[in-house]
């Protein structure tokens, strides 16, 4: 069964319901505009088909969820580990505030001379944390200002929202799914806290949010994204680290950084398609 | 490194080298470790029954129905483990109704099901005619009880007895396959994680299997020496021979297929194995030593007494001592799998070291409990099946105070009572006072005084800070926490060092979940 006729049905069952119910909402609030609502409205009345295709109405009003395919790049050429990416994603997203739960986090790999394997460390890294003062700041140390450094790099780190998402297979109730616009979101009234997820990703992009109970991980800010904005990752970036955009527009930032850039993905064994594209990495990175 | 982790109050576990945020908490704890060792309980006592059932084996005659309500009470007490693990177990359900079919979780439900209904057939067929007696003998609500339990089947004629023979034989046929089934599934929802090293691997079901078939047998053996001590009933050495031959074959079998996994995984040596020998070395040393010596030892001891023909009381020691220990060390062996699975970093750069609380959902307490409450259930349902058992029955006083016993060892282990004036007012004069005290900064701004039971629960001049009986929902467990906006979290110190030390968060946490009384 392939993953996006898994997303279909996700969306056969829970779909419309709450989809209706997003719509009501979006009525109650946007009642000056009604004619936008009503078309909305009338969107969500047409009776499901058989075989439920994606309709062209996903969750968001106004946008149309089968048009794009998102995708999102990192220049580590360009990335200062200001961490400003991290700070605005725990704000956007309401992410705890504490060393162990991030939807993106920043990695540092520094090379000394004389070694060949990169010291690695996070801004949660007792030492960073120490540096910055407390767990609402960020702020990578300057703990090799003594040592010799041969080389180094920062490298930003979020959901691969993968074409074939271990942690969508792995779901024993179907609460994460991968929408047709190439996004793996977690719907938070039907995951049952199992983590099963969290085991699955190889990346660690997943942590269980103990205020709500359920899992929690980077959706590209899909709340920004359906309405013409950037993730506030990239939004925030002063260097352009981060690039997002659509695939299916061959003018789109990340489009143009995919073709001007010899890119990577990482740990492509797993088969799992990440869709998030590095420039400037070395194989110690995973 | 590890002490500013801890004074910071972080929930984090200690790591070393390099390993991704949010593996610093550990997804699953004890509890999981609990859940596989208790389904392979189930497989293991499952498994003796059958070669009586449905091999005819006579020598396991002794123990057969005995394995089989120790399969049911082992059984029931799985679930709980999960329910108790998931974040909304309301909606586990979930799970069964809408099932998402590509999770190696999503068919557990059904499976367990199965089994279950399987083993209470095969139960019912078993122990019918015991059944049938003990509505005849039985007065009052118990009468009630046994006569609908009969399902108006009264015939104990040869023929009717010979037909639940027939259909137990077939039940627990079904049942080997359903036992190693469901236990070779758990297996499959570690090994088939591509995302963990130590987890992905092909012979993870059957180790599951296999180990769970000793533990099982072990326990079968111990559970067998107790009752017969207990009821001052003989105990049928040829019995506890066959026994032994069972754990002796599956123990060897068990440690070969172990060793060729280790071995393998080292061999192969393929990146990030210089981490799975640190993980080897550190953190799950103590565990995997258990794992070995434990199983180590009873494996010469049942070689010598079955090789020297050992009987008597000798048996009877040495057997249930191994017993013990294979308990142990397969107990020691789940700990291995799941904690260690998790120890070891996805990075392959890094080790986290795993110490589970002892209180709480993820705690050993509870973990224990569950453990505990199997065999308490075990002990009230051989009271139900007492009437024709294979030795003595013991008399219903005593098994009556040993299930309440047991009972009352469950519920004080759980419920340790955190007491406002002992443990908690201490921490708000020591911490809070110099602010919130009636006059002083914090009590002017915000209006709460933490001066009495009363003030406290009376809130600030915004709303009560305390919901009792729910700590989330607590503001003042988030304030303390510092999972506010630092503005007003609490105490104001810009460093964690000045915050509440986590045990001081966690009993206030205990005594507002426990109804934040005034006691």
């Amino acid at each position: 069964m392939s993953e996006s006729k898994i997303a279909k049905d996700q969306l056969g069952r829970r779909g419309f319901m709450s989809l209706l119910g997003k719509m009501c909402a979006t009525t109650a609030v946007c009642s000056s505009v009604a004619a936008v609502a009503l078309e909305g409205g009338a969107a969500a009345a047409k009776p499901a088909p058989a075989k439920p295709e994606f309709p062209a109405a996903g969750p968001v009003p106004d946008y149309d969820w089968t048009k794009h395919r998102w995708a999102f790049g990192v220049d580590a050429e360009r990335c200062i580990g200001c961490l400003r990416c991290v700070e605005a994603c725990k704000v956007e997203n309401k992410v705890p505030f504490n060393p162990n739960d991030f939807r993106t986090w920043v990695e540092r790999y520094v090379y000394l001379d004389g070694e060949d394997k990169a010291r690695v460390d996070s801004q949660s890294d007792p030492v960073n944390i120490a540096a910055a003062q407390s767990p609402q700041d960020y702020r990578f140390s300057n703990r090799y200002r003594d040592q010799k450094v041969k080389k180094a790099f920062f490298v930003p780190k979020l959901c691969n929202h993968c074409e074939n998402p271990p942690c969508v297979q792995v779901c024993p109730v179907g609460a994460t799914y991968k929408t047709p616009d190439g996004v793996v979101l977690i719907d938070e009234k039907y995951c049952i806290g199992c983590r099963y997820c969290v085991q699955a990703c190889p990346y660690g992009a997943r942590y269980f949010n103990e205020e709500t109970q359920t899992t929690d991980k980077c959706t590209w800010c899909y709340h920004r994204i359906t309405k013409g904005l950037k993730p506030a990752c990239v939004e925030v970036c002063p260097v352009n680290a981060r690039i997002f955009g659509d695939l299916n527009d061959p003018a789109s930032d990340i489009s143009v950084f995919i073709r001007t850039h010899r890119v990577n993905v990482l740990k492509a064994w797993t088969g799992n398609g990440p869709h998030v594209f590095y420039n400037g990495i070395d194989g110690e990175v995973s | 490194m590890d002490t500013f982790i801890q004074a910071a109050g972080y929930i984090a576990s200690p790591f070393s080298g390099y390993v991704y945020p949010n593996e610093t908490v550990l997804p699953w704890g004890v509890l999981i470790v609990i859940y596989p060792y208790i389904t392979g309980l189930v497989a293991g006592a499952f498994i003796v029954s059958s070669l009586y059932h449905t091999f005819g084996m006579e020598q396991f005659k002794p123990v057969a129905r005995m394995a089989l309500l120790s399969a049911l009470s082992f059984l029931c007490f799985a679930p709980v483990a999960l329910l108790s693990h998931l974040g909304h177990p309301e909606r586990a359900f979930e799970a069964i109704w809408t099932p998402h079919w590509t999770s190696a979780f999503a068919a557990f439900g059904y499976v367990a099901g199965f089994y279950a209904i399987l083993l209470v057939l095969e139960i019912w067929f078993a122990f019918r005619v015991d059944i049938v007696a003990m509505a005849h003998t039985s007065k009052g609500a118990m009468g009630w009880i046994y006569r609908l339990l009969t399902l108006g089947s009264n015939d104990v004629s040869e023929r009717a007895v010979a037909y639940d023979r027939k259909w137990t034989q077939i039940l627990a046929g079904i049942g080997i396959a359903s036992a190693a089934g469901l236990h070779g599934y758990v297996g499959f929802v570690f090994g088939s994680l591509k995302s963990r090293e130590w987890w992905s691997s092909d012979l993870m079901p059957i180790i599951f299997i296999l180990s769970a078939i000793v533990s099982g047998v072990a326990v079968l053996t111990l559970i067998y020496m107790v009752s017969s001590k207990v009821r001052k009933a003989v105990i049928d050495e040829n019995c506890v021979k066959g026994l032994a031959r069972v754990l002796w074959a599956f123990l060897i079998v068990t440690l070969v297929i172990e060793a060729l996994e280790y071995a393998e995984m080292l061999y192969r040596r393929v990146e990030g194995v210089e981490m799975v020998k640190r993980l080897i070395a550190g953190p799950i040393s103590v565990g995997l030593a258990i794992q070995v010596v434990f199983s180590g030892i009873p494996l010469v001891i049942l070689t010598v007494l079955l090789a020297r023909n050992v009987r008597g009381r000798a048996l009877v020691g040495w057997m249930s001592f191994s017993a013990v220990l294979l308990m142990s060390a397969v107990l020691a062996m789940r700990w291995n799998v799941v904690i260690g699975g998790q120890e070891l970093s996805k990075t392959a750069k890094g080790l986290i070291t795993y110490t589970p609380p002892v209180w709480g959902r993820e705690g050993v307490v509870w973990a224990l409990s569950l453990l505990s409450g199997t065999f308490a259930l075990l002990w009230a349902m051989t009271r139900l099946s007492e009437c024709r058992n294979e030795g003595k029955a013991m008399s219903k006083p005593n098994l009556v105070k040993l299930g309440a016993l047991a009972l009352v060892a469950i519920v004080a282990g759980c419920t340790k009572q955190v007491s406002f004036r002992n443990d908690i007012f201490p921490i708000l004069k020591e911490r809070c006072f110099v602010c919130h005290a009636p006059g002083a900064p914090g009590c002017l701004t915000s209006g709460l005084s933490m001066e009495s039971y009363a003030s406290l629960m009376k809130g600030t001049k915004f709303g009560p800070m305390i919901i009792p009986g729910n700590s989330l929902d607590s503001n003042l467990l988030r304030l303390v926490k510092h999972q506010a906006d630092p503005s007003i979290a609490m105490p104001r110190s810009p460093k964690p060092s000045g915050w509440l030390k986590p045990e001081q968060i966690s009993l206030i946490e205990t005594w507002i979940n426990q109804g934040a009384k005034d006691n």
